[in-house]
This record gives structure tokens, C-alpha cells and sequence, in this order.
């Protein structure tokens, strides 16, 4: 599988920690970390990471509002939550904003790579 | 929007229940007995290390998770396993333990505050890191409960309505 950069976005140190090194166990790369939807959206400009692992509950902005503004400013944007509100109005929300999958927290090795495998083959890897 | 009421004994029910599943799964902490107590009391005891969230449907509550110095020392060691951090960052990887575990369990349980189906929100969780009593004022209701581990108590705290705390989440004294 080819590696891809990644920008985490969580207000939860231990979290943002276990995902990156995670990432990295699973080939990718960390372009940055962010605690807050505002960050991301204000990172993601900047870097252009080609995947976005996105917390919902965060101070400042939260993640549907920032999965929003970064869809609105790069509409190709590849976002997927990481969150522990596993509501199916959450997750509709999610969907809606932009993102286009989700992992429910705790978050384990075999589905992280499930979701973002799935995001990847369809969207990066197309050839 | 219109407060319903809840069954307070369901939710007490199911948080120590979400409770007990992440101390064992992720935290490697055995339960050893849940005293669940469903009649309101007017003081709570906050421990070493307390941790706080607002859900807001049509039920406004807060959450606190109040942790015995041991336990939240135990379940940082096997949630930062495989994490090498410097020893003076220690306090802030507590922090997120104490939040990160609140807000996974409570998160879970969201469409328990949402039976029909309304959206729900969770506060950023805060932390309390002093022992403390917090005194229950007219209008609000305490509910607590116990869950005693093999490395010491967890005291899960119900705190509504929500006129307790200001914006920011802190903490308004009795009669302030």
C-alpha cells in the first residue's frame, strides 16, 4: 500500500499520540497534529495532507463544523472521524459535512486500517 | 427544548456498565463490586482527580468521573503503553487519560439521552484536580455512584440541571 500524509486533529494528547504512532506503524506519515477545528482548518490550508483523521468534540470548533470548512475550501478533501459519539445523528452529521468515513473510539489497530483502507482504495488509489 | 425526564437507575445502570467494559478492555483494571445509588444526596466528594462533561439533548446534565490517585495512575500506564513521554509532561497525560476515558464512555452511551432520536452534544471534557466537596444548591440534583477496582475507587457523579457551572465549565459555589 503506498504511504500517504496525515494530518490528526484531537483536543485528547493520548489520542492524538496512540493514532500517529498508529499511522506510522501502518506506513503513513504524520504532516501535522491539531487540537482544535479551527487549527485543522487553518493547517489543512497550509499542509494539504492527503487524509484528515478528525475528532468531533473539540473546544474552539468542533469537527463537523471544521469537516465543513475544509470541504468548502477543498471539496477533494479526504476526512474521516475518530470519535466516540457513536449517535446515528452524529454520524449523519459526519456524513453530511463531508467525511467520508468514521471509527468509533476506543479504536483498534484492525479497524483503523479497515476504514482508512476502504477511503484510500477508493479515492487515491483509483488506477 | 423541552427537559424530559430520566430514569436515573437506566443511566446510572448503564454508565457503571460502560464503565466496567472500558476499566477491563482497555484499562486492564478488574471491577470488583458497582454500588449503584439512585436517590439523589447533597454532597459530593471529588477525589485526586476529576473529570467533567455536559450533555445536552433534551436532557441537560453534567458527567463527572471522579479518580482515586492509583487508579487513574494504573489506567494512564496501560493507556500511554508503547508511548515514551517525558516525565515532566506526566500531568498533562493524566489529564487526557481522565477525559479521554470519561468521554469515550459517556460518548458511547448517547442514544441513551436521545430515544427519539435528537441530536445530542458533549462539552469538551475539563478537569477538576483537587479533592473537594461540592454542595448541592437549591434546584439541582447529585446522583453517585462507586466503582471499586483492584487499584482503588471510581466515583461517577450525576450533576443536573446544568446552573451549577458557568460557560466555561467551572465550578459556582454554593450561594455565589
Amino acid at each position: 500500500m503506498s504511504k500517504f500524509s496525515f494530518m490528526v486533529v484531537d483536543d485528547s494528547l493520548i489520542t492524538q499520540r496512540k493514532l500517529s504512532q498508529l499511522l506510522e506503524e501502518l506506513g503513513h506519515s504524520i504532516a501535522c497534529t491539531c487540537v482544535n477545528g479551527q487549527q485543522a482548518y487553518e493547517k489543512y490550508i497550509q499542509l494539504k495532507p492527503d487524509l484528515v483523521t478528525m475528532d468531533i468534540t473539540m473546544p474552539v470548533m468542533d469537527g463537523i463544523e471544521s469537516t465543513k470548512k475544509i470541504i468548502e475550501s477543498d471539496p477533494e478533501a479526504l476526512i474521516v472521524m475518530v470519535t466516540s459519539h457513536g449517535q446515528k445523528q452524529t454520524v449523519i452529521d459526519a456524513i453530511g459535512a463531508g467525511a467520508k468515513g468514521y471509527i468509533l473510539k476506543p479504536f483498534y489497530r484492525d479497524n483503523v486500517a479497515q476504514t482508512l483502507n476502504k477511503v484510500i482504495n477508493k479515492y487515491l488509489n483509483k488506477e | 427544548m423541552q427537559e424530559q425526564s430520566v430514569n436515573i437507575k437506566d443511566l446510572m445502570q448503564c454508565l457503571a456498565q460502560g464503565t466496567q467494559s472500558f476499566l477491563q478492555a482497555e484499562a486492564g483494571v478488574s471491577v470488583t463490586r458497582i454500588d449503584c445509588r439512585y436517590e439523589p444526596v447533597n454532597i459530593l466528594k471529588l477525589s485526586y482527580l476529576t473529570s467533567l462533561i455536559s450533555v445536552n439533548s433534551s436532557i441537560n446534565m453534567f458527567f463527572a468521573f471522579s479518580f482515586e490517585k492509583d487508579l487513574i495512575f494504573s489506567i494512564l500506564r496501560q493507556m500511554t503503553q508503547g508511548l515514551d513521554y517525558p516525565e515532566e509532561e506526566t500531568p498533562d497525560y493524566l489529564e487526557s487519560a481522565a477525559t479521554e476515558m470519561l468521554n469515550i464512555v459517556v460518548g458511547n452511551t448517547a442514544e441513551f439521552f436521545a430515544p427519539g432520536g435528537e441530536r445530542v452534544t458533549f462539552s469538551p471534557p475539563i478537569v477538576i484536580q483537587e479533592a473537594r466537596n461540592m454542595i448541592r444548591t437549591q434546584g439541582t440534583t447529585f446522583y453517585s455512584s462507586v466503582v471499586q477496582t483492584s487499584q482503588g475507587n471510581l466515583y461517577i457523579h450525576l450533576i443536573g440541571p446544568r446552573q451549577l457551572f458557568d460557560e466555561q465549565l467551572n465550578y459556582l459555589e454554593a450561594g455565589s
